[in-house]
C-alpha cells in the first residue's frame, strides 16, 4: 500500500497547485486495471480528497499529512516563482470569444480583431510590470506571424526572431512556434527550430479551446521555454552576447 | 605560413574538385542502375521464376489467402509525412506493387534520421520526398509516384493537398483510395482528419510514442468510425514507472525498431483492407515494453467538435437506416473490480472548483489504452474575454506595431 501512495506523489510532485500559500488540494481517482475506467472509487481507508498542508522548511523534502492518516514526502511541493508569473500573467490576458479559423472567411477578420486585442492587453501589462518580453506581427491576412522575443540574462539582452504560420485547424490546434536561430542548439526544439512544448500545454490549450489566442501561446509556450532553454544556452556558450566577442565568452 | 587569401583559394580549389568528383559518381551511378533497371511490367505473373520480382506476391493467391492480388495495381495510397514510418511504409507499398503513391513532406533528410530506416547518409540535404521518389523508382518501376514538398497544414497548401487527395488518383480526378498519416505532430494529424473529414476520404492514422516504445494505427471511416478529433488524442500506456522517465532536455526518442514494426502493422492493415483478406483492425496498439497489441473499435462522437465528422455521422445513418438489419448478439463481459486491481493516479492537481472543471469523461476503452488527457465538459469559466470595440483590423495593428 504503502508503495502505491509513494508513486503518486512522486509522479505530481514538480505540478500541483497551491491553493493559497501553506496548503495544496488535489483528487485521488483510480483507474480499474480491467476496464481503464476512472472512478473516485477508492481502496479503503483512501479518501479521494487530499488536502496536504506544507512543511516549512523549503530546502527540505516536505512532509506531509493527508486526511486518511497517511504520511508523504513531496521533494518540493511548491511552484516556482516562474510557473506562479506566469499564471498571474495569464489569468490577466484576456480570452477570446469567436471560434473561427484561417479557412472560415466569414469570421476570420472577427478573430484575428480579438487576436490583436488580447496581444495588444498582453503587451501593455507585460510592460506595467516591466516585464517587456516579445513583439509579435502578421502578414494582411493573419496567418503567418513574425517578430522578436527578447531574454535578458544577468543584466545582458538576448534577442532573438521568431515566426510561425496559422494552421488550418487554429485554434482548435496551437501554432508551432520557431525561433530559427536557435535551431540544432539545443535538443529541445523540433526540425526548423519549432520549439519543443511541455507535456501540459496540449491538455491545457485542448481544455481552453477556442478562448486561448497567441497571447496565450506567448506566455505559456514561448516564455517558459526561453525562461528554461536561453540561460542553458548562454551557460554552454553556445548563445554569446552580440556586443561581446565570442572569444570571450570562451 | 600560407596567407588566408592563400587559404581561401584552396578550399575554392578543393571544393571545385569535389564537385567534380560527386558528378562523375553520380553519373556512373545513373548508367549503373539504368543497366540494373528492368523495363516495366504490363501484367503481374505468377510464374516462379528468379527475373518475376511478383512471384512470392502472386503466390499468396494460390494459398488462397488473397482472391485478385493484381488488383494492387489499380489503388492509390498517398502517403503524408515520409519520415520514420512514412518511408518505410512506402517502401513496402513499392515493393507489393501498387498502383500509385502520393508523397507529401515539406522536411529534408538529415542526418540525424540515420537511426531509423530507409534514408541514406548521402541522401543528406535533399527533400525527402525527392529522395524517396529516387529510391522506390529504383526499386518498383512499374508504380506511379506523385511527389509534394510542402506543410500540409498551412492555407494554400492545405487546399493543394486537398485536391490532391480528391483528384489525385491513378486516373486524374478520381480520389485516392486511401491516406495514410505517417506525420509525427498534432497540427498535422488535425490537418488530415479536417480535409478527409471534408471529403469522406478513408484514411489511416499511424504514430509512435516521442518515448519510442509504443505506438498504434487506426481506420478511420468518416461518419463511422471515431475520428481523429472525436476524443482526445488515444494512447498506448508502456507502463512505464513515471519515477523512471526523465523528460529533461530531450523532445523525443525514436527507434527504428518500433517505426518499423508500427510500418509493417499499417501496410498489412493497407492490405488486408484493400484486398479484401483477414480481418481489418480499427485500432491497433503496440505496447514494446510488455509486446502487448490492445486493439478496439470506436464509434464516431456525435458531439464531435468537427462540424463535418458530424455531417458525415448524418450521412452514414442515413445509409444505415436503408441497409437491411442484421441481428447481432453481442454478449457483453461483465467486468469485475477487485479491490487488488486497482491502481491509484493522480488525475488533477488544482482547487476544488478547478479540480471539477479540470477532468473531463475518459472514454470506455480497453485494458492498455487510455486517452493523453480529458476535456471537461463544461466551459471553464474564469477570466474576463475581449471587449468589443470600434476599432478596425488595421487600426489595431498599426496600434501593436507602435507599441
Ligand atoms: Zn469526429
Amino acid at each position: 500500500m504503502s508503495d502505491v501512495h509513494h508513486s503518486v506523489f512522486d509522479s505530481v510532485h514538480s505540478d500541483h497547485v497551491l491553493t493559497n500559500e501553506h496548503s495544496v488540494a488535489f483528487t485521488l481517482k483510480t483507474r480499474c486495471r480491467k476496464c481503464s475506467l476512472l472512478t473516485e472509487q477508492l481502496p479503503v481507508g483512501v479518501s479521494p480528497e487530499v488536502h496536504v498542508t506544507l512543511g516549512t522548511e523549503r530546502s527540505e523534502p516536505d512532509r506531509l499529512r493527508q486526511n486518511s492518516g497517511l504520511t508523504v514526502y513531496l521533494r518540493d511541493s511548491r511552484p516556482n516563482m516562474a510557473d506562479e508569473a506566469t499564471r498571474r500573467a495569464v489569468s490577466q490576458i484576456p480570452m477570446l470569444k469567436t471560434h473561427a479559423g484561417p479557412r472560415d472567411r466569414a469570421l476570420w477578420p472577427q478573430r484575428l480583431k480579438e487576436e490583436y486585442q488580447a496581444l495588444i492587453r498582453f503587451v501593455e501589462q507585460n510592460k506595467a510590470a516591466d516585464n517587456d518580453w516579445f513583439r509579435l506581427e502578421s502578414n494582411a491576412d493573419g496567418t503567418r506571424w513574425t517578430g522578436t522575443c527578447w531574454f535578458v540574462h544577468e543584466l545582458l539582452r538576448y534577442e532573438f526572431r521568431l515566426e510561425f504560420d496559422i494552421p488550418v485547424t487554429y485554434p482548435d490546434t496551437a501554432p508551432e512556434v520557431a525561433v530559427p536561430e536557435l535551431d540544432g542548439k539545443t535538443a529541445k526544439m523540433y526540425r526548423g527550430g519549432r520549439i519543443c512544448l511541455t507535456d501540459h500545454f496540449a491538455p491545457l490549450w485542448a481544455r481552453n479551446a477556442p478562448r486561448f489566442g497567441l497571447a496565450h501561446l506567448m506566455a505559456l509556450g514561448l516564455g517558459p521555454w526561453l525562461a528554461v532553454e536561453v540561460p542553458d544556452l548562454i551557460g554552454k556558450g553556445l548563445v554569446v552576447h552580440k556586443e561581446r566577442p565570442r572569444e570571450a565568452a570562451e | 605560413m600560407a596567407t588566408v587569401e592563400e587559404l581561401k583559394l584552396r578550399v575554392r580549389e578543393l571544393e571545385n574538385e569535389l564537385i567534380k568528383c560527386k558528378q562523375k559518381q553520380c553519373a556512373m551511378e545513373d548508367a549503373h542502375s539504368q543497366a540494373l533497371n528492368r523495363p516495366k511490367i504490363d501484367k503481374m505473373s505468377a510464374e516462379v521464376v528468379d527475373s518475376n520480382p511478383y512471384s512470392r506476391l502472386m503466390a499468396l493467391k494460390r494459398m488462397g489467402i488473397v482472391d485478385d492480388y493484381e488488383k494492387i495495381r489499380t489503388f492509390t495510397v498517398a502517403v503524408v509525412g515520409v519520415g520514420g514510418v512514412g518511408s518505410v511504409t512506402a517502401e513496402m507499398l513499392t515493393r507489393c506493387g501498387i498502383g500509385k503513391l502520393l508523397l507529401f513532406d515539406y522536411d529534408k533528410v538529415e542526418l540525424a534520421n540515420m537511426n531509423r530506416l530507409f534514408f541514406q547518409p548521402h541522401q543528406a540535404g535533399l527533400s525527402k520526398v525527392e529522395a524517396a521518389e529516387h529510391t522506390l523508382r529504383n526499386i518498383n518501376p512499374d508504380v506511379s509516384f506523385e511527389t509534394h514538398n510542402y506543410n500540409i497544414t498551412t492555407m494554400e497548401n492545405f487546399t493543394h493537398f486537398m485536391d490532391r487527395i480528391s483528384q489525385g488518383g491513378l486516373e486524374e480526378g478520381k480520389p485516392v483510395d486511401l491516406v495514410l498519416s505517417c506525420v509525427d505532430n498534432f497540427e498535422a494529424r488535425m490537418a488530415i482528419n479536417t480535409a478527409c473529414n471534408e471529403l469522406g476520404q478513408i484514411w489511416m492514422e499511424s504514430g509512435v510514442s516521442e518515448n519510442a516504445v509504443s505506438g498504434h494505427i487506426q481506420l478511420i471511416i468518416p461518419g463511422e468510425t471515431a475520428c481523429f478529433a472525436c476524443a482526445p488524442p488515444l494512447v498506448v500506456a508502456a507502463n512505464i514507472d513515471e519515477k523512471t522517465l526523465k523528460r529533461e532536455g530531450v523532445c523525443a526518442a525514436s527507434l527504428p525498431t518500433t517505426m518499423g514494426v508500427v510500418a509493417g502493422l499499417l501496410v498489412q492493415n493497407v492490405l488486408k483492407y484493400l484486398l479484401k483478406f483477414g480481418t481489418v483492425s480499427y485500432y491497433l496498439g503496440y505496447n514494446a515494453m510488455q509486446d502487448f497489441f490492445p486493439s478496439m473499435a470506436m464509434k464516431a462522437n456525435p458531439q464531435c467538435n468537427d462540424r463535418y465528422c458530424r455531417r458525415q455521422q448524418e450521412e452514414y445513418k442515413k445509409k444505415e437506416a436503408e441497409r437491411p438489419k442484421v441481428e447481432v448478439v453481442e454478449e457483453e463481459e461483465e467486468v469485475v473490480h477487485e479491490d487488488n486491481e486497482w491502481g491509484i493516479e493522480l488525475v488533477s492537481e488544482v482547487t476544488d472548483a478547478e479540480l471539477q472543471a479540470a477532468s473531463g469523461t475518459v472514454p470506455d476503452l480497453p485494458e492498455g489504452i487510455t486517452v493523453a488527457y480529458t476535456i471537461p465538459a463544461e466551459e471553464p469559466t474564469s477570466g474576463d474575454t475581449v471587449e468589443e470595440t470600434e476599432q478596425s483590423l488595421e487600426d489595431l495593428m498599426a496600434q501593436m506595431r507602435k507599441l
